[in-house]
């Protein structure tokens, strides 16, 4: 059996990991990317918990993340696409300059 | 252990390189393979179904749509990211982050959670076990994330309805 | 079961009814409308029925939500909102067929965040909520809209995950995702406390609180006026409403670890809030970061942690309301065809529409905290409910940031009183939809003035928290 305490700390890098690419890219893909690994090593931090309590919630809760993240996927890309096709580069500072 | 290594290995290489690429594309690939990675993770927690799951909704459905986008919308251009304004405040927010997130690393390794030690429900993590949570008291769930997929299909609709309808619905000040 | 969630069930019929509605009826648009507003009307009326029921309060899905008085009054709260933002959006071709259909499901996500009682349904309450308005932001049709739903999408996945990861830590640490048993289960301290914070401030990003502030002027400024409306009033009780659930239920014990924190961020968010506000010449900038401050009055209530604070932020959830409401809904009289109002466009509002002026003096006097208006009973409640807490500095902060409010929310009225001869003189026209949430908006900031009694009785009973001071 795998340490069950070392795949939250791997869990806990991960999260980092997409937290510091959302903070330091600047392509909207890249960091909507990121945050998804986010998601991600919170629902394996809930599954690793999960198997630790013997508890069928935690991974209730990962499936459920895993729907969520489909359906924000579907509307972010469209948010992302739309606007794309009114102005032709792709760059979170360059589309919203940060006023006051 | 041997496997945990392996997979952390090629977990964290996914994740940093999810980050560190320059091309969305490169960027996508790398976080299949941190969703594979974490697949496999979750059938040695003996959650099988996730893992389906994982590979089925994750890697199949979710990134093949961030590939599809990454080519529509990238092809053909070179992707330098312009490398002024923030700089300074975002390499703070990321080193902050990095001491953050290794904290958490450090706390979630020292403090193991109470374990149970003797042998696993039956039905746990089978697609038996999910479909009795999952169709009995955790339904609501389920429909709720029902409910937020059909917002994700009326999104996509409003999001790029076609310009024609609008005009044809007597649209006052559009600037589109 | 006897029909304890018939609130949340009336609004899913009405998404249904009024999408329904775009495909079968020869008038697209005003169908949905007239659909989705007899859903919240049902909605009302059923959480009125509700509220004398004897079996309050109710626990469904092994706990993970639970009908009670406060999620009734919150429900009342956010049923408001949406009925506010369909009026003020009524029908016009902007904003298309699916917008009521939209403001339906983000307005089942904030009453799902009133009932939350285990991890899952918070989770779920606060996606419910944000899905729909990301797409609500980015439908605007012009290019500060489609950068402002990008914006509040990437923020908003970043803050969700955030806040996952923080109740993944809590799940860890006590073993239970339940927040009433979160309380009760033996917590492994470290993990607890990281938990928590992630988590908390997961939900102060969705409430826009000071140092997690960024996304909101330039997401209210790009979004539709009718949008913004909702955004403004409907996320801000949906965020206050579980975080004050979230520590009340479950971390009432373990109160050191967050009450100075908050009380904290609370202070700054007042007093900054409402500094940056003095600059803003837009106002939907303007609101935002009255926004901002006003979320810090309600962390105030939160941070005060007891009975009084609980009940004065839920009295200031509506008196804000209703003052935002009415600035609105005169905005987007005044904006006409345009998105957005500036400083410019109110001059000479006086002479152009007497009434209107006097309608918007009101809100924002009310937003400023005058006497005779909600707003000042409200901020009256809350700096109550702090000194009942021993916590002068939360007091302090609120007066000092209500007198820098004051200058900031005078001026657009100053400007509306002054000049403008020769330019624009023809009055401004009065929708319908937009005059009735304009006058039931300004007759409540001020009947909540006069006389808050009623109210006050609803709110004491909602709030009944009793293991608390």
């Amino acid at each position: 059996m795998i340490p069950l305490n070392w795949v939250v700390g791997l869990g806990a890098a991960l999260f980092a990991i997409g937290a510091v690419g959302v903070m330091v890219r600047k392509n909207p893909l890249i960091m909507f990317m990121a945050a998804e690994m986010m998601w991600n090593a919170a629902a394996l931090v809930f599954v690793t918990f999960a198997r630790s309590f013997h508890d069928m919630t935690g991974q209730v809760m990962a499936f459920i993340i895993i729907g969520t993240a489909a359906a924000e996927v579907g509307i972010g890309l469209a948010i992302i696409v739309s606007v794309y096709h009114h102005r032709h580069r792709l760059d979170i500072d360059e589309v919203s300059e940060l006023k006051g | 252990m041997i496997a945990f290594v392996i997979l952390a290995i090629l977990a964290l290489g996914g994740g940093v390189g999810v980050v560190v690429a320059r091309q969305p594309v490169h960027s996508a690939l790398f976080l299949i393979l941190n969703i594979l990675a974490l697949a496999i993770f979750y059938i040695l927690l003996s959650a099988e179904f996730l893992a389906a799951a994982q590979v089925i909704v994750y890697a199949g459905a979710i990134m093949v749509l961030f590939l599809f986008v990454v080519t529509l919308l990238t092809a053909g251009k070179d992707d330098a990211e312009p490398q002024e304004g923030l700089a300074g405040q975002r390499l703070t927010a990321g080193i902050l982050a990095v001491l953050a997130g290794g904290g958490l690393a450090v706390l979630g390794v020292l403090y193991p959670s109470q374990s149970i030690p003797f042998g696993l429900p039956p039905n746990f993590g089978n697609l038996h076990g999910m479909g009795l949570n999952l169709w009995n008291q955790d339904f609501v769930y389920l429909a709720a994330v029902a409910l937020m997929l059909l917002t994700a299909a009326i999104g996509v609709l409003v999001l790029n309805r076609p310009q024609r309808r609008q005009h044809r619905a007597g649209v006052k000040g559009e600037d589109s | 079961m006897n029909g304890a969630l018939g609130p949340e069930y009336m609004v899913v019929l009405g998404v249904f009814a009024s999408m329904i509605a775009v495909m079968v009826s020869r008038q697209r648009t005003i169908a949905a409308y007239w659909a989705a507003l007899a859903a919240v009307v049902a909605a009302g009326i059923w959480t009125a029925a509700l509220w004398s029921s004897p079996a309050l309060p109710i626990s469904l899905y092994a706990q993970g939500v639970r009908v009670d008085l406060f999620s009734l009054a919150i429900d009342g709260l956010v049923l408001l909102a949406s009925a506010g933002a369909l009026l003020v959006g009524w029908n016009d071709a902007r904003y298309g067929a699916d917008f009521p259909a939209l403001v339906l499901l983000a307005l089942l996500g904030m009453m799902v965040l009133g009932l939350a009682n285990n991890f899952l349904v918070l989770f779920l309450g606060i996606e419910l909520l944000s899905l729909p308005l990301y797409v609500l932001a980015a439908s605007g049709g012009y290019a500060e809209s489609r950068e402002a739903g990008l914006k509040y999408l990437l923020l908003g996945a970043f803050s969700s995950g955030i806040l996952l990861f923080g109740l993944a830590l809590l799940y860890g640490a006590s073993g239970t995702m339940v927040l009433t048993q979160l309380a009760n289960s033996s917590l492994i301290l470290p993990l607890a406390g990281a938990g928590l914070a992630l988590t908390v401030v997961g939900l102060v990003f969705k409430l826009g609180i000071i140092p997690f502030h960024m996304w909101v002027p330039d997401v209210y400024e790009g979004s539709p006026l009718p949008v913004t409306t909702f955004m403004a009033f409907g996320t801000k009780v949906g965020a206050a409403a579980i975080l004050l659930r979230f520590l009340f239920y479950g971390f009432s014990v373990a109160v050191g670890w967050w009450e100075p924190a908050l009380g904290y961020l609370a202070v700054l968010t007042m007093v900054a809030g409402n500094l940056l506000a003095l600059a803003q010449k837009d106002m939907k900038r303007l609101l935002a970061y009255s926004g901002i401050a006003n979320a810090g009055y309600l962390l105030v209530g939160i941070s005060a942690h007891n009975q009084a604070g609980a009940r004065a932020m839920l009295f200031y959830l509506l008196v804000y309301g209703l003052a935002v409401l009415a600035a609105f809904s005169v905005f987007t009289m005044v904006a006409r065809e345009r998105n957005s109002v500036s400083l410019n466009d109110l001059t000479g509002l006086a002479r152009r529409s007497p009434w209107l002026t006097a309608f918007l003096a009101v809100a924002m006097l009310s937003l400023a905290g005058i006497p005779l208006t909600g707003g000042f009973v409200g901020k009256f409640y809350l700096l109550q409910a702090a000194l009942d807490a021993n916590e002068p500095g939360l007091a302090i902060g609120l007066v000092v940031g209500a007198m820098i409010g004051l200058a900031a929310y005078v001026r657009p009225l100053q400007r509306a009183f002054q000049g403008g001869d020769g330019t624009s003189e023809a009055p401004v026209r009065w929708p319908v939809a937009g005059a009735v949430v304009v006058v039931i908006a300004v007759l409540g900031t001020i009947g909540l003035g006069v006389y808050p009694a009623p109210i006050v009785h609803i709110v004491n009973h909602s709030a009944a928290f009793d293991w608390l001071r």
